[in-house]
């Protein structure tokens, strides 16, 4: 995103600063204006998503089976929109113990959170994750 | 526990998905980026509209400054003209005249 912006905003370049300085700007512009929209909308909902990730929401409803390989490109979107609505340090223990598989323990070690903090932002993080994902699901019916 | 097992069923299907694409700067972006900019921005009009028009401004004003001194050279040569001219009509107004005082 930050690229299509650069070359849609190039005639506005005006060479007295480093180019450097100037995409880095807009690279944080990006970012502010990223987290504004988060926070102005921070409910995720069924008609947003992809229709490849709505198909995933109907297969994790439908059936109790393993999501198909070609899913998975799909599922790892829709847990990047659930991750979203969490708070960062939640983020992190989410996507460090369930997505690189890190145990408690090593996620301990890197972060300097103690294992019992670490587990019950694990905890909080999946609470909030299956709330999300009943709203979604509740909403495509 | 239903929605227990659909999270988990969710994650270990993301976990297995490949990683995505390094977000650096594609190879040699910064180049092509500066190298658009010192061409003067053509992707503001797409076909080279300005530079056309700036072209044309610039042959147009070269031809007002040509016909300006043509014109200039042409009123002088004029003058030079009309000099010796006058001269021919004096000189024969004073001759008349002296034929006519005699």
């Amino acid at each position: 995103m930050i690229f299509i912006k650069v070359f849609q905003k190039l005639s506005q370049f005006s060479g007295k600063v480093p180019l450097e300085h100037w995409v880095s700007r807009i690279a944080v512009n990006t970012c502010l204006n990223q987290i504004a929209f988060e926070k102005v909308r921070p409910e995720i909902r069924h008609a947003d998503l992809t229709e490849e990730e709505q198909a995933v929401v109907e297969n994790l409803n439908t059936s109790s089976r393993e999501l198909t390989p070609d899913n998975k490109f799909a599922s790892k979107q829709l847990v990047e929109h659930l991750l979203e609505a969490l708070k960062p340090a939640e983020r992190l223990v989410i996507d460090l113990i369930c997505m690189q598989g890190f145990s408690v323990e090593e996620v301990h070690q890197k972060t300097g959170w103690s294992a019992a903090l670490v587990k019950v932002r694990a905890f909080r993080a999946r609470q909030k994750m299956k709330r999300l994902l009943g709203q979604i699901s509740a909403g495509e019916k | 526990m239903k929605d227990e097992q659909k999270l988990n069923r969710l994650l270990r299907s993301a976990a297995q998905a490949p990683e995505d694409v390094p977000t650096s700067a594609p190879f040699g972006f910064d180049t092509r980026v500066v190298a658009l900019w010192r061409t003067g921005g053509k992707s503001s009009n797409g076909n080279g509209l300005s530079q056309l028009i700036r072209r044309v401004a610039i042959l147009a004003s070269a031809v007002i400054v040509i016909a300006a001194a043509a014109a200039f050279r042409e009123f002088k040569t004029e003058d030079n003209l009309a000099e010796p001219l006058a001269n021919e009509f004096a000189i024969a107004d004073s001759v008349i005249q002296d034929e006519f005082s005699q």
